[in-house]
């Protein structure tokens, strides 16, 4: 099928196979690597991206569902050379260990953030809920979203 | 060979799209049920025939006497939605509970429906408050069915290849009315549900139940009344009967669930998600 979509704000058009999952389109059609597949079934949240402005999993949606929405993955978000402030917050804090979580983790922080600038540390832990990391702990992650929303201003 | 894919943009165009399906053909909304089967090579469909690009289909509006809710609506907009408080919470509070934020996100409720999960939380709250589905057909028909005639059993429903849901309609409940819905799993969030339990009460100013309905789901192919337990409850207070409802419960888990799901934990548990649920009404 011939798939037109944006994809971190720039159009794209492609002819790719109406079953293809959208993370493997990102990763071997247009080559984003940001983002991650761990389980593949919607229980880890690696894979998580913002689709039209809201977290969901690349690995549970096809190409028949994609015509005419917006994609943003980890790549999307650094603007003129600036990392975001949820980027930045996270090497400050140390929210990362081997790193393979952190994409899906600040993209479901965006979301949050994007709907509620300020959230309770309840609130962080609940977006972030269906985000596993296995090595470096939550503790820094959410003192790290914490600090965006602080910090990040109308950069968030 | 390649999958086909139909992206209808209304209710006119899903009819005649429809008419394209044959029984290999599936019906796409959010997809976190189907993609897994997809993916897994378990299901090689001719073709998807997606339903999110379908307006109404996505609408939770009030008409006469009813609320309609677009079998593509996701979790997190039924569970935000204005019109399901006071008697319809049972079924924002499903909503709100069904996996994580980027599940809620994208799943549906004409999908769980259509996927009949036994564990599937919105189901409850369907049967409870009597929701009816309006399918569509291939000849450009619509029809009404009561939610237990849709849904079968595990993975079942009575759907034809050529019929899709397009919205479920749930009757207003009447002034007064309340309802509550509460999930019981291994963790506190992204989990499956061991218990999901559901009541609509109404009661007197001065705190006594005079109507009761009570279902159970995730123990039995498809949610259970929990007759006795309405019976009982009947000009009591909600804190005064958590004991016995909890009884009523574990005896029900007992007779009906096998034993390897779960049952022995769950009859253990059964009181303590009655009280859950009764907690909400006072």
């Amino acid at each position: 099928m011939r798939l037109e979509f944006i994809v971190n704000d720039k159009k794209r058009v492609l002819e790719v196979a109406a079953d293809k999952r959208l993370i493997d389109i990102l990763r071997e059609d247009l080559g984003l690597m940001g983002t991650k597949e761990g389980c593949g079934e919607g229980e880890c949240g690696a894979c998580t991206i913002l689709l039209d402005g809201k977290a969901v999993h690349s690995c549970l949606l096809v190409a028949a569902q994609m015509p005419g929405r917006q994609v943003t993955t980890i790549e999307g978000l650094e603007k003129n050379g600036r990392l975001d402030p949820l980027q930045s917050a996270f090497v400050e804090e140390v929210a990362i260990q081997c790193g393979y979580c952190t994409p899906g983790m600040i993209l479901s922080a965006k979301a949050l953030l994007l709907e509620n600038p300020a959230p309770t540390e309840t609130e962080i832990r609940r977006a972030l809920a269906g985000n596993i990391c296995r090595c470096s702990g939550y503790t820094q992650i959410i003192r790290a979203v914490e600090r965006a929303a602080r910090e990040g201003g109308a950069d968030i | 060979m390649s999958v086909k894919n139909y992206a209808p943009k209304n209710i006119e165009d899903l009819f005649s799209d429809l008419a394209k399906m044959t029984p290999k053909s599936k019906i796409i909304a959010g997809g976190t049920d189907l993609n897994i089967s997809l993916h897994a090579g378990v299901v090689k469909p001719d073709a998807l025939l997606y339903v999110g690009g379908i307006n109404e289909m996505r609408q939770i509006v009030k008409t006469d006497g009813k609320v309609e809710i677009g079998a593509a609506a996701t979790m997190s907009e039924i569970a935000k939605s204005r019109l399901l408080q006071e008697g319809l919470t049972a079924i924002a509070d499903a909503a709100a509970d069904v996996g994580s934020a980027q599940i809620r996100n994208n799943a549906t409720i004409g999908g769980s429906v259509a996927n009949a999960s036994p564990a599937g939380d919105i189901l409850v709250p369907l049967f409870l408050l009597k929701a009816e589905a309006v399918i569509a057909n291939s000849k450009g028909e619509l029809r009404r069915v009561p939610i237990p005639e849709v849904l079968l059993g595990p993975g079942k429903n009575s759907l034809c290849y050529d019929e899709a849901v397009i919205k479920f309609l749930l009757p207003l409940a009447l002034p007064g009315q309340r309802s509550a819905f509460v999930k019981l799993g291994f963790r506190k969030a992204v989990t499956v549900a061991r218990i999901g339990l559901a009541a609509s009460l109404d009661m007197t100013e001065d705190g006594l139940i005079k109507a009761a309905e009570m279902m159970v789901g995730a123990i039995s192919p498809v949610p259970l009344r929990i007759e006795t337990a309405e019976q009982y409850m009947l000009g009591k207070r909600p804190d005064e009967i958590v004991e016995t409802v909890g009884r009523m419960l574990s005896d029900l888990i007992i007779e009906k669930t096998p034993k390897e799901f779960d049952r022995d934990y769950k009859i253990g548990a059964a009181c303590g998600a009655v009280d859950n649920l009764l907690k909400r009404f006072y």
